[in-house]
């Protein structure tokens, strides 16, 4: 195919990407469903879920377009995705992270999925954080300052950077696919 | 389309099949250009265009259906069912002197590049421009995707096991975590594990694929790339507003 600009492809392996990832996040928020009991909106979890996928796939894409071998993209993927989940305040709260550091966690894509994941599934309004009155307490700590994310949760804040991070990572891999091909050519 | 003798090592089936493929990629306007070696009278008669070298000159340049009547002008007529790829060949071998460079096709003068300088063929820069737009590219591109995602299952079974297995795993440790008193601290935090988890998994398993896969694409797009000269920022920024549709419409 005789292409002028690296827009179609791009767009070209979106759409062949959405369906398949689509049908991953369905298979697998089933299962979570099923088996882990998930309270929230089934749909509204994979939308999430789907939303962050195609975020990591978007980072995939940018490692992949950037960088020429397999072997040399598998060892940044570690220092790209690592800190995703550091920053998202699980193991640590963010308060904790040194200063100059916290900055990093308005890069984490997880971090925002989090956020989104937790307001779906610890929502005050679900009928087990209604059920008494340490769980509604559990639940609403949570989602404010309290909670290990150390911010209250405005949902579309978070699907907004999310899109963000998705449009960022696509548009630097087009970059580096345009350089490269420069380069090629 | 530039192929270095595709018929090689085909049987004679094969062989014609495979050309006339190639002829039904020519007939959606795409150039394609092939090297052959003694080709069947069948594979032969599908090629439009086709040229003899000898000694790295043009012995014939001109349409299959025309070689017959080019060289009873020249008062060598082919025989009769006889295959015209094996009369040409069988007439440059076989002619020698003055008989011989009278067949030799001339040259335009316009096409001796062999007489420019070696600074004027420096600066002679082939510019390709797509014959096809911007929504024909698009539909194409996604097409091969498509077709390259459904001829490789395996990598989709794979990718779909994969889920399905670490599913299970999580599933089997945070088993009906969800339904239980979210009161008790213990319950509460193997909940949040459990969606923590989850999402993590997700990212796990959807960045691995393009990631992998990616490289090995790569290649071909910059090849199909590097003949095209446009590259266009706005561009870029449009397909980013589509998307930004595409994942609204998928939100709702």
């Amino acid at each position: 195919v005789h292409t002028d600009d690296v827009t179609p492809y791009m767009i070209s392996k979106l759409v062949a990407e959405l369906p398949t990832t689509l049908v991953q996040c369905l298979l697998q928020y089933m299962m979570v469903k099923l088996m882990s009991g998930l309270q929230a909106d089934f749909f509204q979890f994979v939308t999430v879920a789907f939303g962050l996928a195609l975020v990591a796939n978007s980072y995939g894409m940018m490692l992949g377009a950037a960088i020429p071998d397999v072997k040399d993209v598998v060892e940044a993927w570690v220092p790209l995705f690592a800190p995703q989940i550091l920053f998202t305040g699980l193991f640590t709260r963010i308060r904790q992270i040194p200063v100059f550091l916290r900055w990093a966690q308005y890069l984490s894509a997880m971090s925002y999925a989090l956020k989104l994941g937790y307001y779906l599934e610890f929502n005050p309004n679900q009928e087990h954080c209604m059920a008494s009155e340490e769980a509604g307490q559990n639940c609403a700590g949570l989602l404010t300052s309290g909670g290990p994310t150390g911010e209250p949760v405005l949902w579309w804040v978070n699907v907004l950077c999310l899109f963000g991070l998705f449009m960022v990572a696509r548009v630097l891999a087009a970059v580096a696919l345009t350089k490269q091909a420069a380069r090629h050519g | 389309l530039f192929l270095d003798e595709p018929t090689s090592g085909l049987d004679s089936h094969n062989a014609c099949s495979l050309i006339k493929l190639l002829t039904v990629l020519a007939s959606r306007d795409s150039a394609v250009l092939c090297t052959i070696h003694q080709p069947s009278s069948e594979v032969f008669a599908l090629f439009d265009i086709v040229i003899f070298m000898k000694a790295g000159r043009i012995f014939y340049q001109g349409p299959v259906s025309k070689i017959s009547t080019h060289y009873a002008d020249l008062d060598h007529p082919c025989p009769e069912n006889y295959n015209p790829a094996d009369f040409v060949m069988n007439l440059c071998q076989s002619l020698s002197g003055d008989a011989l460079e009278r067949l030799y096709m001339p040259v335009p003068a316009e096409r001796q590049l062999e007489s420019a300088s070696a600074k004027e063929l420096a600066v002679v820069k082939v510019v390709f421009t797509p014959s096809s737009g911007f929504a024909k590219q698009l539909a194409q591109l996604t097409y091969r995707e498509w077709v390259s995602t459904c001829r490789n299952p395996q990598a989709l079974l794979t990718r779909y096991g994969v889920t399905i297995f670490l599913n299970i795993l999580y599933g089997v440790v945070f088993w009906q975590i969800g339904s239980k008193d979210t009161a008790e601290s213990s319950n509460f935090n193997a909940h949040v594990g459990m969606v923590c988890n989850a999402l993590v998994a997700t990212i796990m398993l959807n960045s691995q694929s393009a990631m992998l896969a990616f490289p090995f694409e790569r290649p071909m797009f910059l090849r199909e790339y590097s003949t095209g000269t446009c590259k266009s920022l706005y561009r870029v920024l449009l397909s980013a507003v589509c998307r930004a549709g595409l994942c609204a419409v998928m939100r709702l």
